[in-house]
């Protein structure tokens, strides 16, 4: 009986081994494979001679580490800058800006036609900022749609 | 704390501070696991630069289908591939001494001992090795990034760790022979 439960935790082992190395088992799974380890020599030495090669491998890869030189470091910071950040506007996002170009250019517009004929007494300086602000959207709007296009080609 | 995955799509909306934290998360490990491949700072840090690059690149277009690391790692090892087949010459043992010559004594000897330690495994075997136990890894994600399944990764695993087991000296004869047999018998049985 005694036999086969060993039989049984040897096999257990050969299972979990991957994840008994890799550190990634539970504590109850790990605590069956410690209590088996104690007991079955064979299955200990083999569990021992995988920890002493990986425990080489890691020290020797760590000693060798290299950390980033600092020109390294200014080209990564530099990476992400305006100047070379990605184009964040997709499709959707320069037709939102034309659209509301548009709407901010007709707003602007009728407020100031009627102005003119005196239908309504807003000042000349708010239709006229939102004239201007419609065209800078709008003309945004359009450089991006051009830049994208490009790209695309 | 935010995700890899998070911070890349954040970056992609514009924010370049995500992209910041991205570096900061993955230059070492990156750097490092390339310039074990490489031997040469230079060498790694321009891959590692052209790897940081492409995810800038790419960033607009970024959907989180995958983890970011196994995509930053997958760049970063095509680039290095590309540069091997560019110059159709692999580091050799012997261009360690050559390559090194910045580096601190002890950390040489150390390269020359790692590899020494790996000189019988395949690039593919060595990758398995130090994704699992430098990098951390999970069986998945190394057979995401190898584009294999994860029954290969572990056999891969366990051979390297064989074959080191060998060469460093420590062989449990007795299993090895009878893993041997086991195999054997199972191929006839095929």
């Amino acid at each position: 009986m005694n036999e086969m439960n060993e039989m049984n935790e040897c096999q257990n082992l050969e299972q979990q081994l991957d994840d008994y190395l890799c550190d990634r088992l539970s504590d109850f799974a790990k605590r069956r494979i410690d209590n088996h380890l104690r007991q079955c020599s064979p299955c200990a030495k083999e569990v021992n001679s995988y920890q002493l090669v990986i425990g080489e491998f890691r020290s020797l890869s760590l000693a060798t580490k290299i950390e980033p030189s600092l020109a390294l470091q200014y080209s990564l910071e530099r990476l992400a800058q305006p100047a070379s950040a990605p184009e964040v506007l997709s499709r959707n996002n320069y037709v939102i800006l034309i659209l509301a170009g548009v709407i901010m250019l007709g707003l602007g517009t009728t407020l100031s036609v009627l102005n003119y004929y005196g239908a309504i007494t807003t000042s000349l300086v708010i239709s006229s900022i939102s004239a201007l602000a419609g065209i800078a959207i709008l003309a945004t709007g359009l450089a991006q749609m051009k830049r994208k296009a490009k790209n695309t080609k | 704390m935010f995700s890899d995955e998070n911070l890349m799509t954040r970056f992609g909306r514009g924010e370049t501070a995500a992209f910041s934290e991205l570096v900061n998360r993955h230059q070492h490990r990156l750097l490092n696991f390339i310039y074990r491949r490489t031997g040469s700072r230079e060498s790694a840090e321009d891959i590692v630069q052209e790897t940081f690059l492409r995810v800038v690149n790419a960033a607009s277009r970024y959907q989180a289908t995958a983890k970011f690391s196994t995509w930053l790692y997958t760049i970063a090892l095509n680039l290095w591939r590309n540069e091997i087949a560019r110059k159709r010459n692999p580091v050799e043992l012997h261009e360690w001494d050559r390559v090194q010559e910045c580096s601190a004594m002890d950390q040489q000897v150390d390269f020359q001992k790692l590899q020494s330690l790996m000189q019988d495994l395949s690039d593919e075997h060595r990758l398995v090795l130090e994704l699992s136990f430098i990098e951390g890894w999970t069986n998945q994600q190394i057979a995401d990034l190898l584009n294999c399944s994860v029954g290969t990764v572990k056999s891969r695993k366990f051979y390297a760790l064989k074959a080191l087991r060998k060469r460093m000296g420590i062989i449990d004869n007795e299993r090895d022979e009878r893993d041997e047999r086991m195999s054997e018998s199972r191929a006839t049985i095929r």
